[in-house]
C-alpha cells in the first residue's frame, strides 16, 4: 500500500512526492504524540505543582532529546528532499509551483517546531485533570490571609514595608495623577527631567508616624500577598488587621488550620505547631499592641527541597515549605489558563518556521555562494542591531532599514536588467532574510516621529503637541505588528516579490 | 502513403532484412509518435514477449506493425515552422583569459543536427552554453521560434535542454528519476509510467531499469541522461560531448538514434552536439562547425555537394613517406603531411579519386586505412 501511494504520488504529484509530504507529516505526527505522552506521564501527581522545574516546559533533558530527534529528522528529510530540484534543472514549473513548494516547506517547519510544546501540553493536560476540583482563588485567599500570622521573614513585618489604608492609597493616586514633571530649561525644549515624588508624597500611614516606622515591627504592618492570584488584597489585609486588633484568635487559628490543611492538599511538607504560633501572636500583641522587636523570639525555617532526590529528611520544628505552597497555587492558576495554543505562542514558531523556510528555499532557488553571503548579510544585520542595542542609537535603526530596502531595490533592478548574476542573487538573498525587520522598523520609526512634543514651561514639562491617533494606534498594536502581522507581511513579501524575482533570476544568463 | 506509414514500412523492410534491432527501435519511434496509450501498452507487451522468446518472431512483429498501420489515419504530424533557432553574429569574450569566440551565424531547423568539432579549449562548451542562454553573449543575438509562445525566459529555457559533458549524479532509483521528469512535465499517471518504459526500451536500457546510479557504467549513465533529456520533449537539445563515455558501437547507435528521434513526426527537435568523434558526427550532421581558437569554419552537406576544392586523402599503413611519394607521383600530388601515424595527401581538385586507388593498386601499397576527407571538416584540423 505504501509503495502504491509512493508511486501514485510520483506519477501524479511530483512536488508532494519530492517534498516527501506524507512521510514528513507522519514523522511529525508521531513525534507530537510521543512527546505529548512523555509530557503526560512525566507528571507524578499533585506534588508536581510545587516543583517549579518539573512544571516548566524548558526541561533540559527533554529539550536535548527533542532537539536530537528533530535534527535527525531534519537531516534525513533534507537528504530526500534535496535530491531533486526541478527548478534548477529547468523543468517547466511556474512561479505558483515555487510558491506551493515554499508554503509546504513552511507548513512542515511550522508543524515540526512545536514538538517541545506537545511535551508541555501533555504535562499541562495531566495537571489540569489533577487540579480540576481545585478552587484556586479560594486557596490563594487562605494563603494570603494566613500569612499575616506567620512571621517567616521579619522584614515583611517591618514598618517600612507596611501598606496604606484604602483611603490613603486613593489619596496618593490622586496626588500622583496631578503631579507635574519638573524640568530645567536649556537650549532644547525638553531639557533634563526629574519627577518630584518626594514633594508630592505626604505621610499617609495610619498606624505610625513615617519617621519612626522603619524601627518598628508589628503583625499589623504585614502587607504581602504571597500568592498573586485573585484581586482582593486590600480586603484580606483589612480582615487580618481587624482580627489582630480585636484579638479574634479563634478566627486566626482557623485560618492557620486551613492553611496547613492546604499544605497537605498540595503535598507540601510542614512541621508547625499552630498553638505555638497563636501564643506568639498573643504575646506580641499583649506586650505592646503596636511594637515588635527586630530580634524576634520566634522564627520559621523554610524547607529547601532537593529536586533530584525524593528521600525526605525529617523536618525541624517550625519548618515548612512555605514557598512551595505559593508556587503550587500559582502553578495551578497558570495551568488553568486556556491559552496554551494561543496566537502569541504560535507567532514564535511562525518566526522560526518562516526563517528556516526562507533559508531553505533560498538554498533551493539560488546558488551556494549567494546563499552563504546571505547568511553573512544576516550576520551583519544582526550586528547592526546589536550595536544599536549597545549604544542605544536610534539613528542606527535608519541604517538597518535603509540597508534592507536598498538590498531589495538592488535585487529588483539587477535581476530585471539581467546584470551580474551572482551579485543580483546576493542582493536577493540578503533582502529575503533582512525583510523580517522592515515592518517592525518602519512601525517604530513612525511611532518615534509622531510621539507627543513637550516643552519646558516655567520649570515644568508641558505637552505642546499631542501625539496623533496613528501613534497611539501603533503604541497599542506594537506587539501584534512585531509578531503576527510581520509574519504575514514577510510571508506575502517572500511569496509575491522574492519568489518571482528568483524565478526570473534563474533564467538569466551568466556573464 | 503518409510519413507515418512510410516509417512503418522502413521498419518492416529492416525486419525482413534481418536487422531486427533497428526495426524494433524504428517501431518504438512510431509508437512514441502515436502518443496513443493503447499502442504504448501493446508495444511494451510485445517487448516483454520478445524478451521471453529471446528474439522477435514474425507474428509478434506483424501484430504490433498492424496495430500501428491501423492507427496511421489518426496520426497527426507536427508541422514545424521554418527555423527553430537563428544565431546572428553571436560572440563572447572572456576578459580574464582573453579567449574570444568570434561572431558566429547559423540557423537550426527542426530535425536538423549541428555538429560542433574542434580541439579542446576552443569554445565548444561556451558556444553550447550561449545557445541555451546559460551565458550572456557580448555581441549578436539569438532568436528562437518558441520565444513567441513562451511567457517568460524560464519557460523558454525549459525547452532548451543542455546536457553537460559530466553527467550530474542522480539520487534514488533511475526509473523514479524518469517518472519524476515526466510528471514535472505534466505527463502523469499511467501515461507517465508507459512512456518512461518505452524510452528506456528505445535506448536499450531495459536490462538496467532497476539498477542504481552506482551500479551502472558511465556509458549507461550517459544513456539514462539522454533518456531523461528526451523525455523532456525539448525544442532544442544541446549535448556536450555525449559520446565521450560510449564505446565505438554505442557511439554509432546513439548518434543514429538521436538523428532519428530528432526527426520525430510528432515532436521534432533541433540537435546541437559537440564531439571529438569527427567522422561519427559528420555522418549525421547537416552542418558541422569547426572551432579553432574561437574562430568558426562551417561545413554543410549542401556545400560539400557544390564546392570544388583540392582532393584530400587520409591514409595509413606500414610504409615510408618516400614510398608514398613515389606511388602518388603520377596523381598530381601537391602535399604530404604526416600527423600521428597518418598521412594526409593533397591533390589538385581535378584529380579523380580513382586515380589514387589505381596508383595504390599498381604499387601494391600495404594500406590499412584510407578516407577521402575532401569534404570533411577533418581538413580544418590540418
Amino acid at each position: 500500500m505504501i509503495k502504491t501511494l509512493y508511486k501514485s504520488l510520483l506519477l501524479k504529484h511530483p512536488l508532494l512526492w519530492n517534498i516527501k509530504l506524507p512521510q514528513v507529516i507522519l514523522f511529525i505526527a508521531i513525534s507530537h504524540v510521543l512527546f505529548f505522552l512523555f509530557g503526560f506521564f512525566s507528571v507524578y501527581g499533585i506534588i508536581a505543582f510545587k516543583l517549579q522545574d518539573q512544571f516548566d516546559a524548558n526541561n533540559l533533558g527533554i529539550n536535548l532529546i527533542g532537539g536530537l530527534i528533530l535534527l535527525l529528522g531534519l537531516i534525513v528529510w533534507l537528504m530526500w528532499y534535496l535530491r531533486n530540484n526541478a527548478f534548477k534543472q529547468f523543468y517547466p514549473i511556474t512561479v505558483n509551483d515555487l510558491r506551493k513548494e515554499f508554503l509546504l516547506v513552511f507548513l512542515i517547519f511550522l508543524l515540526g517546531m512545536p514538538i517541545f510544546h506537545s511535551f508541555a501540553y501533555g504535562k499541562h493536560l495531566h495537571l489540569k485533570i489533577i487540579s480540576r476540583n481545585i478552587n484556586v482563588e479560594a486557596d490563594a485567599k487562605i494563603v494570603n490571609l494566613a500569612r499575616h500570622f506567620l512571621p517567616i521573614n521579619s522584614d515583611d513585618f517591618n514598618g517600612d514595608n507596611c501598606c496604606d489604608s484604602l483611603a490613603a492609597q486613593n489619596k496618593r493616586n490622586e496626588a500622583a495623577s496631578q503631579m507635574k514633571t519638573r524640568c530645567y530649561e536649556t537650549t532644547y525644549n525638553n531639557g533634563s527631567e526629574t519627577t518630584d515624588y518626594a514633594a508630592a508624597e505626604p505621610a499617609y500611614d495610619d498606624t505610625a508616624p513615617a519617621a519612626s516606622r522603619s524601627t518598628l515591627y508589628s503583625y499589623l504592618y504585614y502587607c504581602q500577598t504571597p500568592v498573586s492570584v485573585g484581586n482582593d488584597a486590600a480586603l484580606i489585609h483589612h480582615t487580618a488587621k481587624r482580627w489582630l486588633i480585636n484579638e479574634n484568635y479563634d478566627s486566626i487559628k482557623l485560618s492557620l488550620i486551613n492553611y496547613f490543611k492546604l499544605m497537605d492538599k498540595y503535598a507540601v511538607r510542614h512541621n508547625v505547631n499552630i498553638d505555638t504560633v497563636i501564643s506568639h501572636i498573643q504575646k506580641m500583641r499583649a506586650a505592646d499592641k503596636q511594637l515588635w522587636g527586630s530580634s524576634s523570639e520566634f522564627s520559621f525555617l523554610t524547607e529547601v527541597y532537593d529536586y533530584g532526590a525524593f528521600s525526605f529528611t525529617p523536618l525541624n520544628a517550625n519548618q515548612a515549605d512555605f514557598g512551595g505552597l505559593n508556587t503550587a497555587i500559582e502553578n495551578v492558576a497558570e495551568n488553568n489558563k486556556d491559552n496554551f495554543w494561543s496566537l502569541s505562542e504560535w507567532s514564535l514558531y511562525g518566526y522560526l518556521a518562516l526563517g528556516f523556510s526562507i533559508l531553505l528555499m533560498l538554498f533551493r532557488m539560488t546558488r551556494l555562494k549567494p546563499w552563504i553571503s546571505s547568511l553573512i548579510g544576516a550576520g551583519i544585520w544582526a550586528m547592526l542591531f546589536g550595536l544599536m542595542g549597545i549604544f542605544a542609537q536610534s539613528e542606527l535603526l535608519y541604517i538597518v532599514l535603509i540597508y534592507a530596502i536598498l538590498s531589495g531595490l538592488l535585487a529588483w533592478i539587477n535581476i530585471r536588467k539581467q546584470n551580474h548574476k551572482l551579485r543580483s542573487a546576493m542582493w536577493l538573498s540578503w533582502f529575503s532574510i533582512i525583510q523580517l525587520s522592515i515592518l517592525p522598523l518602519t512601525a517604530w520609526m513612525i511611532k518615534d516621529a509622531t510621539k507627543e512634543k513637550t516643552a519646558c514651561v516655567n520649570g515644568y514639562l508641558e505637552v505642546i503637541q499631542p501625539a496623533p491617533p496613528i501613534h497611539n494606534w501603533l503604541e497599542l498594536h506594537s506587539q501584534t505588528i512585531m509578531t503576527e502581522v510581520n509574519i504575514v507581511f514577510c510571508l506575502l513579501l517572500f511569496l509575491f516579490l522574492c519568489i518571482p524575482l528568483a524565478y526570473r533570476w534563474q533564467a538569466n544568463p551568466s556573464e | 502513403m503518409n510519413a507515418f506509414l512510410l516509417r512503418i514500412q522502413q521498419a518492416k523492410e529492416n525486419f525482413q532484412h534481418g536487422d531486427k534491432s533497428l526495426a524494433e527501435r524504428q517501431l518504438i519511434d512510431c509508437v512514441l509518435d502515436s502518443n496513443e496509450l493503447q499502442l504504448f501498452k501493446s508495444m511494451l507487451q510485445s517487448l516483454d514477449q520478445k524478451d521471453a522468446l529471446g528474439d522477435w518472431n514474425d507474428d509478434l512483429f506483424n501484430t504490433i506493425t498492424q496495430a500501428l498501420i491501423d492507427f496511421a489515419p489518426k496520426m497527426q504530424a507536427f508541422e514545424p515552422s521554418a527555423t527553430l533557432m537563428q544565431v546572428k553574429g553571436i560572440g563572447k569574450r572572456y576578459f580574464k583569459s582573453g579567449f574570444t569566440i568570434a561572431p558566429l551565424s547559423f540557423e537550426v531547423h527542426y530535425g536538423q543536427v549541428i555538429g560542433l568539432v574542434g580541439e579542446n579549449g576552443n569554445g565548444k562548451t561556451t558556444l553550447l552554453r550561449l545557445l541555451c542562454k546559460d551565458l550572456k553573449p557580448d555581441t549578436g543575438s539569438l532568436h528562437y521560434a518558441a520565444e513567441a509562445r513562451c511567457k517568460s525566459n524560464y519557460e523558454l529555457r525549459s525547452q532548451l535542454v543542455y546536457m553537460p559533458q559530466r553527467v550530474p549524479r542522480w539520487f534514488g532509483s533511475l526509473m523514479d528519476n524518469l517518472y519524476f521528469t515526466l510528471s514535472c512535465h505534466g505527463i502523469t499517471g499511467e501515461f507517465n509510467a508507459l512512456m518512461a518504459e518505452l524510452m528506456i526500451a528505445r535506448l536499450g536500457l531495459r536490462p538496467f531499469r532497476n539498477h542504481k546510479w552506482t551500479e551502472i557504467s558511465s556509458g549507461y549513465r550517459t544513456r539514462f541522461e539522454l533518456a531523461k533529456s528526451l523525455l523532456r520533449q525539448p525544442q532544442l537539445m544541446l549535448l556536450d560531448e555525449p559520446l565521450s563515455n560510449l564505446d565505438i558501437i554505442s557511439q554509432q547507435t546513439i548518434l543514429q538514434d538521436l538523428k532519428s528521434l530528432s526527426m520525430s513526426l510528432r515532436r521534432p527537435f533541433g540537435l546541437v552536439l559537440s564531439s571529438q568523434q569527427l567522422y561519427e558526427v559528420e555522418k549525421i550532421s547537416d552542418l558541422v562547425i569547426f572551432l579553432k581558437q574561437g574562430q568558426a569554419q562551417y561545413q554543410s552537406k549542401q556545400q560539400a555537394a557544390t564546392e570544388n576544392t583540392d582532393l584530400m586523402i587520409e591514409i595509413e599503413g606500414p610504409f615510408e613517406r618516400e614510398q608514398l611519394q613515389n606511388c602518388m607521383a603520377a596523381c598530381q600530388i601537391k602535399d604530404i603531411q604526416f600527423n600521428g601515424g597518418v598521412y594526409v595527401l593533397t591533390f589538385d581538385a581535378s584529380t579523380p579519386i580513382y586515380d589514387v586507388y589505381k596508383a595504390i593498386a599498381e604499387h601494391q601499397l600495404p594500406v590499412l586505412y584510407l578516407r577521402n576527407i575532401t569534404h570533411s571538416s577533418r581538413r580544418f584540423f590540418i
